[in-house]
């Protein structure tokens, strides 16, 4: 049997990257998958795309950081499969400033997307979760938030998705709904494009590369299914052990 | 041998791959040896004796239609340990998985801080740290050999430690000691290992209802009576089966070095207890 057979998915920032990846992996796994993004083309073309191989997937437009749309999303999943099972918070973006230099917008549009959006996406579906008797749910941070990076918007916003999830799991365990963190290391993406990191890092991490999108998919869809049924709270780094230390 | 169909890595055409699970004749590791069959491992118990227990390990491994075996030693016999780690590869030709299971807790349980004996120290020190160590090195070397040899999808030593990983107690010293100390050894395993297409992982279960604690039982249970587990119950066995599982067949094919925590959310930092529903 596939690992989320009957559930129904919801992945944020769902239209490329690593959230395409794992919306592919759990439509893969037999989960009925919602797309969610602000690119609109490109999130039908993903759910085109899954319907065409044989899974079920939908796209709804959602800006993460709006509670009209979150409340419209999970009515428009309602209607179309009854309930919400499992919510991966994925959808993120980067500017890259440090302290000194940062402007208060982009601090706001950068906490707003990062860290308030995975909040609002909580506060939607847990009552949906309980109703069903449980579900889960993963919030992707980043190897940012286990260290320090020159980013100061990206890196405290990730460090809060750590914190904002053990309060989560503690709020919601009673409920069986199941709250977890995966910190990706390096993942070459439309975000990071350009990067010097991009082609450096490999050679400065244990396994000796960078990681793929559908690596970040395993470690989420294991977090996502019931493999993991007794795990809540925790912190998983993806990352080619980079946090463990350098390579000899 | 002539004649013999045979992969450079020992392993036959088509063969299934094998994971040795030490202590792995009941609780904790018996659970991580039937979820491993179920995917498809082939199993090699390695434990202190083959008595009833390990018996009815390996009739409910043969259920699973994979091929099983007991292999009799101790870890913590460190003198013969090429020739325990020979016994355990020749087994099956292999060994892609390893999941360092075994542990004790010292004769006197529960000993307070001031009053641990070195007797009680060294005992628990040879079995979950020295015996631990230097049987995953014999292991290790070979593996690193293996892999030299040719690819296989996936290899993996997984540890067993302890909620009880780094956290200050006033109790139970030595375990605690001897169980941090193996979290550290599997990072340092993962800085050695990486290159070589070799992952380890580390599993940290909360309070699980094994043998080895049953005095505790009802303790635990005034615990989740007191709402002090986030997920209101008690660990099995088959929770860190499960997740061996998904570790030793490439779920976590990019993260190496790394613990998981399988404990109901019980390692939370938190002076809030959860509500209870």
């Amino acid at each position: 049997m596939a690992q989320l057979d009957g559930r129904i998915a919801v992945v944020t920032g769902g239209s490329r990257g690593i959230g395409a990846t794992i919306g592919r992996a759990f439509a893969r796994e037999g989960a009925a998958v919602v797309i969610c993004d602000l690119l609109d083309e490109r999130g039908e073309g993903i759910a085109d795309e899954i319907n065409r191989a044989g899974g079920s997937a939908m796209f709804v437009h959602l800006d993460v950081t709006a509670q009209t749309d979150w409340h419209a999303m999970a009515a428009r999943v309602d209607a179309w499969r009854g309930g919400i099972d499992v919510l991966v918070n994925n959808a993120g973006i980067n500017v890259r400033t440090g302290i000194e230099n940062v402007g208060l917008d982009d601090w706001n549009r950068v906490v707003a997307v990062n860290l308030t959006g995975p909040l609002l996406g909580m506060q939607t579906v847990a009552p949906i979760m309980r109703r069903r008797g449980g579900g889960a749910i993963v919030n992707i941070a980043s190897n940012a938030a286990l260290r320090g990076i020159r980013s100061a918007a990206y890196c405290a916003s990730k460090w809060g998705v750590r914190g904002l999830t053990k309060v989560a799991a503690l709020e919601f365990a009673a409920a069986g709904i199941r709250v977890n963190t995966v910190c990706p290391g390096v993942v070459p993406t439309e975000l990071n494009a350009g990067q010097p990191y991009v082609a450096t890092t490999g050679a400065k991490t244990p396994m000796g590369r960078i990681a793929t999108a559908e690596e970040i998919a395993k470690a989420v869809l294991f977090l996502a299914s019931d493999s993991s049924s007794f795990i809540t709270g925790m912190d998983m780094p993806v990352d080619g052990g980079m946090t463990v230390g350098m390579p000899s | 041998m002539e004649g013999l169909q045979s992969t450079p890595t020992g392993r036959e055409p088509g063969a299934r791959p094998v994971a040795v699970i030490t202590g792995g004749r009941r609780g904790i590791g018996q659970a991580c040896a039937l979820s491993l069959a179920e995917a498809g491992f082939d199993i090699v118990i390695l434990d202190l004796e083959e008595d009833a227990d390990a018996t009815q390990t390996l009739a409910k491994l043969a259920d699973h239609g994979v091929r099983a075996r007991m292999v009799v030693g101790n870890i913590a016999d460190i003198d013969h340990r090429a020739g325990l780690v020979d016994r355990v590869f020749q087994a099956f030709g292999t060994v892609d998985c390893l999941v360092n299971n075994a542990g004790v807790l010292s004769g006197t349980r529960g000993q307070d801080l001031l009053n641990v004996t070195p007797r009680d120290f060294d005992h628990v020190m040879s079995v979950n740290l020295r015996g631990t160590f230097f049987f995953t090195q014999e292991v290790a070397r070979r593996m690193v050999g293996e892999a030299e040899k040719g690819p296989s999808a996936e290899r993996s030593i997984i540890t067993i430690s302890s909620g009880a990983v780094g956290r200050a107690r006033t109790d139970s010293p030595e375990y605690a000691f001897s169980k941090s100390c193996l979290a550290l050894m599997s990072q340092m395993f993962a800085l050695r290992l990486g290159k070589h297409g070799i992952r380890t992982y580390e599993i940290r279960p909360g309070i699980n209802r094994t043998e080895m604690s049953r005095d505790a039982w009802g303790m635990y249970e005034e615990l989740i009576d007191e709402g002090r587990f986030p997920i209101p119950r008690l660990g099995l066995p088959e929770d860190v089966g499960k997740t061996v599982a998904s570790l030793a067949t490439g779920g976590l094919a990019y993260c190496t070095g790394g613990h998981v925590y399988v404990d109901g959310g019980f390692h939370i930092p938190t002076s809030v207890r959860p509500r209870r529903k």
